[in-house]
Formats: C-alpha cells, sequence, structure tokens
C-alpha cells in the first residue's frame, strides 16, 4: 500500500469567528491533541455563545443571557487560545488575518466561521428589529415589554419561535409569510400546512402568499394592493446570508457561502478552511455543495476541520439535524425534506387533519427514506434518523411505523 | 470520570445517543437521554466530553 503523504500539523492555527463554529473547531484541535499556537478572533465582545436558545429561552425570559454562554474567559484560558474579541478580521491575504484594530495575525492554518448577518429587505428602513445576535434578542425582549402588537416578516422556524414567546406575553402577532406555508423550505408545502395550522391554533394572524411593496417606516408594512399595517414592533426574520467582504473575492462563492471541498478545505485558498453558516461544502451523497444553517451541522463540521487539519481519521458525517420549540412542542427535521420528493405519514393523524402533535412524516426520494419530520414525537424521530443514515427502503421504514 | 444527564435540561434531541450509544439511551416514554452507566469506563473520557458538547441543552454533566 502506497503511504499516504501527510501535510505538517500547522504550528498556528487563527480561527476567524468565535461562534459555536469556532469554539467548536478550536476545542476539537485540543482533544485531538494540537499543541501548538491557536488564536481566535470574534467581532462580537461577548465570549463564544450559543444562538438557538436566544429565540428559546432567552427570549420567554426563562434564561438570563449567561446561560447561552458556551465557554467563559476562565474557560478559554483553559483551552489555552489566544482570544481576541470585540475584534472584526477585514481582510485575510494568504493566511495572514488583517483585524480591524490595525493588527494582523498570521496562521499556518486559517478556519473561517462568520457565520451570517441578517437579510435586510429592500429599502428596510431603521427602527425594523432582526434576531441574530445576543444583543438583538436584549432589545427585543425588552421591546416586548412595552408592546402590544408585533408584526413579524418571515414564517420561518425562527419567526414561529419569537411569535409564541411574543403570543405568551399576550401580544397580538401577525406573520407575513411570502410562500404558501410556513417553513415551507425545510418542511415542503404538505408538511409546512401542519405548522400553519399550530401558528393558527395559538392565535397568530398567519398571512401566507404576502405582497410587501414597501415599509413607509419602521413601524409599517405596505401590501401590494396598497393595504397598510402597523405594529409596535416589526422584525424581520426573512434569513441571514454570509458576510465575506472582508475575504475580498479571494473564495470560490458557492450558494453565498465559502465553497469547500467535503472535508472543509476552501476551494482555491491554500491552509483555508470554513466552517458553519458561512461554508458551503461539497456533499457527496447529493453531488452538490450544500450550505446548511444548522447547529449540528456546524458542530460536526468544527469536528471534521479539526481532524483534518491535524491529519488525523475522519468521523462519518451524521445526517443534518435541525430541531425548532414552537407551540409548546419540539419540531425535530433530519436529512432531506423539503418539496423533493414524495412524502408519507408514519405516525399521527395530523395529514389527514388529525392533531398535530405525535405526527411524523417520511420523505421518500424512489425507494430510499431520504428525510424525516416529527412534530413532538422524539422517540420515533430518533430511529428514523438511523433509518436516513444507513439508507433504509420503503419496506423497513413502514415496519417501523408500524411496531 | 462521572457523567450524568440533567433530567430537567435534556430536552430529546437524541444527539448523544446517536454520537456515543455505549454511554447514552433513550428513555421510552419521552426520548429524553440517560447514562448507561454513571461511571465512564476507561478510554471513553474524550467520547463522554464529544457528547457533552454536542449537545444544545449543555445537559450533560461531567465530573
Ligand atoms: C435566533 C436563532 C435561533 C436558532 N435556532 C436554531 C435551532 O433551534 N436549531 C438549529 O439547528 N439551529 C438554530 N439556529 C442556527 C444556528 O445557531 C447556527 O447554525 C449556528 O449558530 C452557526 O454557527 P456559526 O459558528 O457558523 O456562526 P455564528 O454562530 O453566527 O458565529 C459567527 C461569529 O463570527 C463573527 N464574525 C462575523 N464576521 C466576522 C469577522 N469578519 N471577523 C471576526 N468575527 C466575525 C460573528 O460576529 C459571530 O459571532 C438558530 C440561529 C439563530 C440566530
Ligand atoms: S443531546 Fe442533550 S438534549 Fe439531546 S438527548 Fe442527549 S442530553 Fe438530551
Amino acid at each position: 500500500m502506497a503511504a499516504v503523504e501527510r501535510a505538517a500539523v500547522p504550528g498556528h492555527v487563527v480561527i476567524v469567528g468565535a461562534g459555536v463554529g469556532g469554539l467548536r473547531t478550536a476545542e476539537a484541535l485540543r482533544s485531538g491533541g494540537y499543541e501548538g499556537r491557536l488564536t481566535l478572533i470574534g467581532a462580537e465582545r461577548h465570549p463564544p455563545y450559543d444562538r438557538p436558545p436566544l429565540s428559546k429561552q432567552i427570549l420567554e425570559g426563562r434564561w438570563e443571557p449567561e446561560r447561552a454562554i458556551l465557554r467563559d474567559r476562565a474557560g478559554l484560558a483553559d483551552l489555552d487560545v489566544a482570544v481576541r474579541l470585540g475584534t472584526r478580521a477585514v481582510a485575510l491575504r494568504g493566511t495572514t488575518v488583517d483585524l480591524d484594530d490595525g493588527e494582523s495575525v498570521t496562521g499556518d492554518a486559517v478556519v473561517v466561521a462568520t457565520g451570517l448577518v441578517p437579510r435586510r429587505m429592500p429599502h428596510q428602513p431603521d427602527g425594523v428589529a432582526s434576531l441574530r445576535t445576543l444583543d438583538d434578542v436584549l432589545a427585543l425582549r425588552e421591546a416586548f415589554e412595552s408592546a402590544e402588537s408585533l408584526i413579524i416578516v418571515g414564517g420561518g422556524f425562527i419567526g414561529a419561535e419569537v411569535a409564541c414567546a411574543a403570543r405568551r406575553r399576550g401580544i397580538a402577532v401577525t406573520v407575513l409569510e411570502a410562500l404558501g406555508a410556513p417553513c415551507e423550505r425545510v418542511l415542503g408545502r404538505e408538511v409546512g400546512v401542519l405548522a400553519a395550522r399550530l401558528f393558527r391554533e395559538a392565535g397568530i394572524d398567519l398571512r401566507l402568499g404576502a405582497r410587501i411593496l414597501r415599509m413607509p417606516d419602521g413601524r409599517t408594512i405596505e401590501f401590494a394592493d396598497g393595504t397598510r399595517l402597523s405594529a409596535d414592533v416589526v422584525l424581520a426574520s426573512v434569513g441571514g446570508i454570509p458576510d465575506l467582504t472582508w475575504l475580498g473575492g479571494a473564495e470560490l462563492r458557492i450558494k453565498d457561502g465559502v465553497g469547500c471541498d467535503a472535508r472543509g478545505r476552501a476551494i482555491g485558498m491554500d491552509g483555508v478552511w470554513a466552517v458553519g453558516d458561512a461554508a458551503a461544502w461539497w456533499d457527496p451523497v447529493t453531488g452538490e455543495h450544500h450550505r446548511a444553517e444548522h447547529w449540528s451541522t456546524v458542530t460536526d463540521q468544527a469536528k471534521r476541520v479539526a481532524g483534518d487539519i491535524l491529519g488525523a481519521e475522519l468521523p462519518a458525517p451524521s445526517p443534518p439535524y435541525v430541531w425548532s420549540d414552537q407551540f409548546d412542542l419540539k419540531l425535530q427535521v433530519a436529512g432531506r425534506t423539503g418539496n423533493a420528493g414524495e412524502v408519507v405519514a408514519l405516525h399521527g393523524s395530523g395529514l389527514e387533519g388529525g392533531p398535530v402533535k405525535g405526527t411524523v412524516a417520511g420523505y421518500f426520494t424512489g425507494d430510499a427514506l431520504s428525510g424525516v419530520v416529527a412534530f413532538g414525537a422524539p422517540k420515533p424521530f430518533m430511529r428514523y434518523r438511523s433509518l436516513i443514515a444507513s439508507g433504509a427502503g420503503r419496506s423497513a421504514v413502514f415496519e417501523e411505523a408500524r411496531r | 470520570m462521572k457523567v450524568r444527564v440533567d433530567p430537567e435540561v435534556c430536552q430529546g434531541h437524541t444527539l448523544c445517543a446517536m454520537n456515543a450509544p455505549d454511554l447514552f439511551a433513550l428513555r421510552d416514554e419521552d426520548g429524553h437521554a440517560y447514562a448507561v452507566d454513571e461511571e465512564v469506563p476507561a478510554g471513553k473520557e474524550d467520547l463522554a466530553r464529544d457528547a457533552a458538547r454536542t449537545c444544545p441543552e449543555q445537559a450533560i454533566v461531567l465530573s
């Protein structure tokens, strides 16, 4: 057998972006035995924190913000990582990162983990809220103290979670969604209809197929038919987009992210890797690049990038997983779902108009189970998740459903 | 090293049981996790640490 040539382990790894992806990469490097220098650069002043609780426990006031912190300063010191918080990378030259304070850091390897910035609506006026950072959620939580009405533009997962939190406080909520069902991109139309029922059962005014013409001010929406709607607070929850201007066009831009191979190496950039929401990795299963915006994908990628930098054996990728806490139930999604493939009810009668809770829907591509969505049914969900990983066919899946 | 799952915090994402089936199992009733053995078997410490980091709720407590 020919010896596999391994690149030397770098002496200094510079990670740009101190969110979950950046932090988990640093941790995985250390637990993989890396003893070289490690620098973590983060634009936000907060130590690395977790985003999923922002629109859930923190917005509802059940958690104080500190609980979302993944590693405080002392914990970062234990990791022996030089942290530069409140510092933004403004340029990349080879593997040298220029910072907004005028300094530069040169590594042998650079990991891009800079996440997303909220997408803005066309001509978005000032005063429109967004939700991506800890500071955003604290501002929103404060606005909720006095608000009586809220308009959320965008009926995705985050929009749904904010809508729930606001309803719990007795705020009147209108959700404007351009598509025909909430969360349609992830769930597909057929299953999205179930999510729509959850919105409406919770007393939310859900307007599907909404056509927004413009926003005359930060609290008012004008629709294409000329009508207007105002609220105390308007939240734009229309997704996010990586801000890669600092890379200066050196990257191969795919699906708005840094194009990477299946190990996270940035295409055409020696010594550069990318993880998380900012990265579009090659997916050998689908034969295309994919940019996920899911927590468990980020943590998985961080492990794989650390392994690749250290020349270690890479763990097998786990199927994509995403969850959302809405309307007092946990919505769980694994594998590939959305409008592709055929939807089959595996448990519960939600798809025939019965209760949404307990409904599990399978998404098939040909004979194989490619994805599954569960509404408040964690135990069966977990079993289907394994079936997706093993590429199970219909007969095995239906046998499981009959158990 | 000891490991336990805080039942108040665990939300049943099942990621721990997917990543470290030797260490974590799921309750039939609610899909929430528990540690198979309170004492982490020798040589499995890294796996336990790894599982703790892949729990989105930080429900896995190591001591
Ligand atoms: C409100 C909310 C709720 C969510 N809920 C869920 C959920 O329930 N389930 C789920 O699976 N996923 C959820 N997600 C998605 C999940 O949080 C993301 O997939 C994950 O945070 C992505 O991690 P990341 O490290 O790629 O990016 P981020 O967590 O965004 O971290 C990137 C960091 O890099 C910093 N940065 C950016 N540019 C620079 C620069 N030039 N220099 C230095 N630093 C820079 C940013 O300030 C940021 O702190 C949610 C996201 C949000 C916003
Ligand atoms: S990963 Fe965490 S939340 Fe999920 S089942 Fe395991 S302990 Fe519970």
